[in-house]
């Protein structure tokens, strides 16, 4: 970042060093295109705020450029006010409009938020496009800049200051714990309202904030450029901040204001000369850096680096390894668990009973996947649910985490009704998740998941400020240890083996479990001394530092030595509840799984 | 409004609506099927109107035309079956954005292409059917009426293909559930070649079709694509039927709209204002498929 | 994205023998529709300004300097002007520019070009407003063209004088648009106050620019059934207009006749397809000015000789004239700086190729330019029609009258009080006095 702040001071010098070594060139131009370059500089990190950190992909980021452009020129040509405070004003408008059309594109996801966001720009280019008494319509708004501004130094000095400030802002906004939240999002939509992140609420700031700081950015551009037009608007005026972003890197807070630079220097050479050969030239770049990395546009500057590291290393490996070994649920450590400061568990208020589940249903069209179950959990309990594929035990424990509504019926958890409650709103009550199919945040690393997990579940996401990666940084190296993952605790996650990942995973649901863990089919692909290593944890961790444990299991002998409640499923519904002994002496419980057995053997 | 105005400004409607449907439909078909959101389709579009113009007016009207339009749909399928294989293919199945960009890259490098081959200028074709019909006082340009029988009939073929052949209900399948069709032993590879190379040719015929009746230019190809999202979004990505209803609606919205001087500012506008209605209370739109 | 237009199938060559040395180089900017919208125009004016670029050098160039041609394509849209305005100026020290086509183009530039001080002759872009308006006023703005008030004015009293009743309008919604359709507007309410306009004022103007379907207007049209129709739409949307009009009814425009501005451009362009019976108003019809005028009929000859038989348009005229005039004003003041050179051009006489003398009034930096009309008709002499009847129209009668200057400089028409962009001459004193 310091980098950025002298190399930009040091524009305008070096400019007029050119001039003077060239004397047919103008230092004038070389500062007002490192003007340009600052402007687009800003607007293409304030669009990598959503793209590179939060995973949305907007078409209307332009139109708050745009936005904020008109803001500057109305309040200076038509309304007569300075034109600082037209600047002042910019980002204010930008975000307020940003705001209201981002409560609207955010009743839609993924895709359809991106065409949402296309008709939105759509819509606001033709507003101020039609409006032609207020804002000139086609013809833009010209203005004359005040003498104070007209040189081009000053202007220059005046826009990296004010691009400096804006982007000192976002990098404190990206590196705190708000930033570790849209990181989670971009990552893993699921896991980030599993660990208590309104993911709808996050993005909406995001988009607001990017939105403001475009606002920003459309104002400067009527300050260097002296001309506000509604092409500004037009949806395809977000190919610019987007190709930007790519050409610099979307997974660094600079890599975008470094694109703006390239751009900028391979427009103005480029173009000129051979100006559809630039077209030619910029989708060649796109395209070679969309099809020659396999991981998404993220995975950029870390091709880059593999490739520099092979260059450099040749074959020999280093002391670092690439790759964990898959050990990690082999060297789990009870005793650093139970001396964890991750883990949490509170006293839970109700008497004894911490969940109960009434008669929750749920169908899909037809199909009745849960039916009418009633289960009750006590505090400190061990509980395991168990039954044939297709029981309906995943999708209950959907219903329970608020992946699913049920179709009726309540959950009452710790007192309080859970039933059809969102995600994150569960997440928050206490209760920790491990998913059956591993959900992690696969470019993060080990010990940010953790730490994410952490942040999120304890409230401080909120905060737009502090070093998320300095926090709780102790505490989950210590449970990334306990989880036998303390050696590759810096490793991306999504590097790890499955049965790794499996350990990030156990070991989240554990962090977030202040009262109640889930887990769902922890031991699936684990071997047995894995399984058993992996339940003495959990054991434990429940009878020693009081956790209540719902899981659902295939392994009878997991379900023998950890649980103390078992409840059988069948077909949706409860079969029956009782003991381990009881269970297994239960003639129908041998018959569900006999009948289950003989249809394997039959191959049916 | 008397009834033969109201017929007139219908008829303008509706061949509005013709060649946007067209064009539509090819979006639609490869969203539907694919799941990819092409932001090249109009640079198909553009591709089809300059061969078409180019030897149309190197032929001579009438042959001209009809020969430059089937050059160009074929042209234009070939791109995109090029277009498919080299680029589409390395990125299905990733994130959205990076299939955007893809396609959007293709659109670039096309129009520079353009630019390159066929010059910047604006480029005009005389209609290959001239004449008009008189009806209620009013005249009604024959290519016009063309451009709408035109457009049913290609429906109706559309429409043909994908509930008449085995391509078709392979199409549909792969619209409906594209996890099961891996399972059904279709070729899965050359299917969305074949599709992509349909809509490709949708997008060209509209192009070729549209060709008289406007100045071509290098800039046709962003105006058009916006508006067939729209219809696609309107319409339902995946269905013919609501690619035409969807055409429909913004054909007469903005015909009437714009002639109506309370809504001639916002004629545009409204078409954007039904987008985004759609995208909020019924994000699959009028006929299409909720999403897995 | 800018572009150097390499205007290849003309050199440089320099068209006289004599062995010139020059001091160095110095070049003259301008942003250019080569694509888009105005593309006919562009291509003339090019063309036009390459010659004179040659005449200048041959005659020892503009104060011992070579001058050489600094074109960049716009492709008719005011961000692309104004960026290549930026990087003429400042990246290669252009002594001059000529102003773009379209009035929102020369609208956004003028500020820059006041700005750092580059004196600009207007040859295209037309808007009074240019010249007078408060708040847009450059003292280094020379406009050659019959501004919008000469122009709307003028067709506004001969649209009176056709003795009819109902009028359809049809306009760019920009700022030449707006302003011309006003001054014909007004005009033709003075003249003949019991004419109607058919459709709604909001229904006059249409997005610009191209936009390429015009079956709404058509139908609006036909549905209207006016006894003229009043166009200023100009280019690739005249183009497109009258073709699909034809193809809807190849007596469209006898059943509706039309006036229109109209420039050789778009009469070559449509050729034998361009209807006849158009009551047509240009700014510098070549066919129209040819009498007792060697200086143009050398003109066209050198023109065609360079550039393949083409003939000259008003375009290249106009901006023949501008460059010529620049170059004399240069020469005369001895400098390139901006203020000597307005100082040889305010208040003086050039000659130009329209077969009469011009003269920039100092007012408004306004020179007293005339229009043609006249009706459209076949002719054997050229691949296009030409106007048979036609009258040049003086300058000086069309000129706005110095009151009104004045009073609109002093912000006395401004529609909202302290908005100098809502002036409207038809709101001076001195024309509603009239």
């Amino acid at each position: 970042m310091l980098a950025l702040f002298v190399f930009a001071a040091l524009v305008p010098p070096l400019a007029g060093l050119y001039e003077n070594l060239n004397p047919d060139a103008s230092s004038r131009f070389q500062i007002f295109l490192g003007t340009t370059a600052l402007v687009l500089a800003l607007w293409a990190v304030s669009y990598n705020l959503m793209l590179g950190y939060t995973g949305m992909v907007s078409f209307a980021h332009a139109a708050y450029y745009g936005v904020g452009a008109y803001t500057v020129a109305l309040i200076f040509k038509r309304y007569h006010l300075p034109i600082l405070l037209g600047l002042a004003a910019a980002p204010f408008v930008a975000a307020a409009v940003g705001f209201v059309t981002g409560l609207v594109a955010q009743r839609a996801v993924r895709l359809y938020f991106s065409l949402l966001t296309l008709a939105i720009s759509q819509l606001l280019f033709s507003l101020v496009y039609s409006s032609y008494d207020f804002t000139g319509g086609d013809n833009g708004i010209a203005i004359t800049l005040p003498d104070q501004l007209t040189d081009y130094t000053t202007l220059y000095y005046f826009t990296a200051a004010i691009v400096g400030i804006c982007l000192l802002l976002m990098f404190i906004l990206v590196r705190s714990p708000l930033g570790a939240a849209l990181l989670s999002i971009r990552e893993n939509r699921q896991r980030a309202a599993a660990i208590g992140i309104n993911v709808r609420l996050y993005e909406l700031a995001v988009y607001t904030v990017a939105a403001l700081f475009a606002g920003v950015a459309g104002g400067l551009f009527v300050m260097y450029q002296q001309q506000a037009y509604p092409e500004m608007l037009y949806w395809t005026a977000n190919a610019q901040p987007v190709v930007v972003s790519l050409l610099g890197g979307t997974t660094t807070f600079l890599g975008p204001a470094i694109g703006a630079f390239i751009y900028v220097l391979l427009d103005n050479s480029i173009s000129k000369q051979f100006p559809y050969q630039f077209d030619i030239v910029l989708g060649a770049i796109v395209l070679g850096v969309v099809l020659a990395v396999p991981g998404g546009i993220s995975d950029v500057p870390s091709v880059f680096l593999r490739l520099r590291e092979r260059f450099r290393r040749g074959e020999q490996d280093e002391a670092q390894p690439a790759e964990s070994a898959g050990e990690a649920i082999r060297m789990f450590d009870v005793r650093k668990a139970l001396a964890s400061e991750a883990i949490q568990t509170e006293e839970v208020h109700s008497d004894q009973t911490l969940l109960r589940i009434e008669h929750v249903s749920r169908s899909f069209g037809g199909l009745r996947a849960v039916d009418d179950v009633s289960l009750e959990v006590k505090q400190g309990d061990r509980h395991a649910i168990i039954g044939p594929n297709g029981a309906g035990k995943s999708t209950l424990f959907n219903l329970l985490t608020g992946q699913l509504k049920p179709s009726s019926g309540k959950v009452i958890f710790d007192g309080r009704d859970i039933t059809g409650k969102p995600p994150h709103v569960i997440a928050r009550t206490g209760i920790g998740r491990a998913f059956q199919i591993t959900t992690i945040f696969p470019k993060l690393s080990v010990r940010q998941n953790l730490q994410y997990a952490i942040l999120a579940h304890r409230g401080y996401t909120v905060r737009p400020f502090g070093i998320a990666n300095r926090m709780f940084s102790a505490e989950a190296q210590d449970l990334a240890e306990a989880v036998g993952l303390g050696t590759w605790a810096d490793l991306p996650a999504g590097q790890l083996s499955h049965g790794d990942q499996r350990a990030i995973e156990i070991a989240i649901s554990l962090a977030l479990g202040s009262k109640l863990v889930l887990l769902d089919e922890p031991t699936a692909g684990m071997s047995a001394y894995e399984t058993d290593k992996a339940m003495e944890l959990v054991r434990r961790l429940a009878t020693e530092r009081h956790l209540t444990l719902l899981f659902c299991e295939h392994d009878m002998s997991v379900v023998f030595s950890t649980a103390r409640t078992v409840t059988v499923m069948h077909q949706g519904r409860v079969l029956t509840a009782g003991t381990p002994e009881q269970i297994r002496r239960n003639p129908d419980v041998q018959k569900v799984y006999l009948g289950e057995l003989e249809q394997e053997e039959l191959g049916a | 409004m008397t009834p033969g105005q109201l017929l007139l400004f219908a008829v303008g409607g509706l061949s509005n609506a013709a060649y946007l449907f067209i064009v539509a439909a090819g979006l639609s078909l490869v969203f539907g099927a694919l799941r990819v959101i092409n932001m090249a389709h109009g640079s198909f579009y553009m591709i089809a109107a300059f061969v078409t113009v180019v030897i149309a007016n190197q032929i001579g009207a009438q042959l001209g035309f009809w020969g430059g339009l089937l050059v160009a749909v074929a042209v234009t399928g070939a791109i995109g079956g090029l277009v498919e294989v080299l680029v589409l293919r390395r990125v299905y199945g990733r994130e959205h954005l990076v299939q955007l960009l893809g396609t959007y890259a293709v659109s670039l490098v096309v129009a520079g292409g353009v630019r390159i081959v066929f010059g910047a200028n604006y480029r005009t074709v005389a209609s290959p059917i001239p004449g008009h019909v008189d009806l209620g006082g009013y005249s009604y340009a024959n290519y016009s009426l063309f451009m709408i029988v035109a457009a049913i009939l290609i429906g109706a073929g559309v429409w043909a293909m994908l509930y008449r052949t085995n391509l078709g209900r392979n199409i549909r399948a792969a619209v409906a559930d594209p996890d099961l069709l891996n399972a059904t032993g279709v070729n899965v590879t050359r299917l969305y070649t074949t599709v992509f190379v349909i809509g490709a040719g949708l997008a060209g015929l509209g192009g070729s079709i549209v060709a008289p009746s406007q100045a071509i230019s290098s800039s046709i190809d962003t105006d058009v694509l916006v508006l067939a999202f729209a219809i696609s979004v309107i319409g339902g990505l995946g269905s013919i039927i609501g690619s035409a209803v969807g055409a429909l609606i913004v054909g007469m919205v903005v015909s009437y709209g714009l002639v109506n001087p309370r809504t001639n500012q916002f004629a545009i506008a409204f078409v954007f204002i039904i987008m985004t209605a759609v995208l909020i209370v019924r994000p699959r739109g009028l006929f299409g498929l909720p999403e897995n | 994205m800018a572009a150097t237009m390499i205007v290849a199938a003309c050199g440089s060559q320099p068209s006289g023998n004599q062995a010139v040395t020059f001091k160095g180089t110095k070049k003259v900017g301008y942003s250019a529709p080569l694509t888009g919208q105005s593309a006919l125009y562009g291509h003339a004016v090019s063309q036009a300004l390459n010659l004179a670029a040659d005449d200048i050098n041959a005659k020892g160039g503009v104060n011992g300097y070579k001058i050489e041609m600094d074109i960049q394509d716009d492709g008719t849209t005011v961000p692309q002007a104004v960026s290549n305005t930026k990087s003429m100026i400042l990246q290669d020290n252009v002594v001059a520019l000529m102003g773009s086509v379209t009035s929102a183009q020369c609208l956004a530039e003028s500020p820059i070009a006041k700005q750092n001080k580059i004196i600009t002759i207007d040859a295209t872009c037309n808007s009074w407003q240019l010249t007078m308006e408060s708040d847009v006023v450059n003292p280094y703005w020379i406009s050659i063209v019959p501004n919008t008030y000469m122009e709307g004015t003028a067709a506004g009293r001969l649209a009176a004088g056709l003795g009819v009743n109902k009028i359809f309008i049809v306009s760019p919604k920009y700022l030449f648009g707006i302003s011309e359709t006003n001054a014909f507007v007004a005009a033709l309410k003075k003249a003949n106050s019991s004419v109607q306009i058919v459709n709604n004022p909001s229904t006059w103007y249409v997005p610009f620019p191209t936009n390429p379907r015009w079956d709404s207007t058509i139908n609006a049209i036909q549905a209207a059934k006016p006894d003229l129709v009043y166009s200023n739409i100009f280019a690739a949307d005249q183009i497109n207009f009258v073709k699909q009009a034809l193809a809807v009814d190849p007596q469209f425009f006898v059943k509706f006749p039309m006036t229109t501005l109209v420039s050789v451009d778009e009469l070559n362009t449509l050729g034998s397809q361009y209807p006849l019976g158009m009551h047509a108003y240009m700014r510098a019809p070549f066919f129209a000015l040819q009498d007792n005028n060697s200086r143009l009929a050398d003109f066209i000859t050198r023109y065609r000789a360079k550039y393949n038989g083409e003939y000259p348009s008003d375009w290249a005229v106009m901006d023949y004239d501008a460059f010529m005039l620049w170059a004399q004003a240069a020469n005369s003041a001895k400098s390139f700086d901006a203020d000597q050179v307005v100082k040889q051009v305010s208040g003086h006489t050039f000659d130009s190729l329209r077969g009469y003398k011009i003269t920039i009034r100092p007012n408004e930096l306004q020179a007293n330019v005339g229009e043609t009309i006249g009706t459209t008709t076949s002719s054997s002499a050229y691949p296009f029609p030409i106007l048979k009847d036609s009258t040049n129209l003086k300058g000086d009668d069309l000129m706005m009258p110095l009151q009104m200057v004045n009073e609109i400089k002093g912000d006395q028409c401004d529609g909202t009080a302290g908005q100098p962009n809502t002036a409207n001459f038809a709101l001076c004193p001195s024309w509603k006095a009239s």
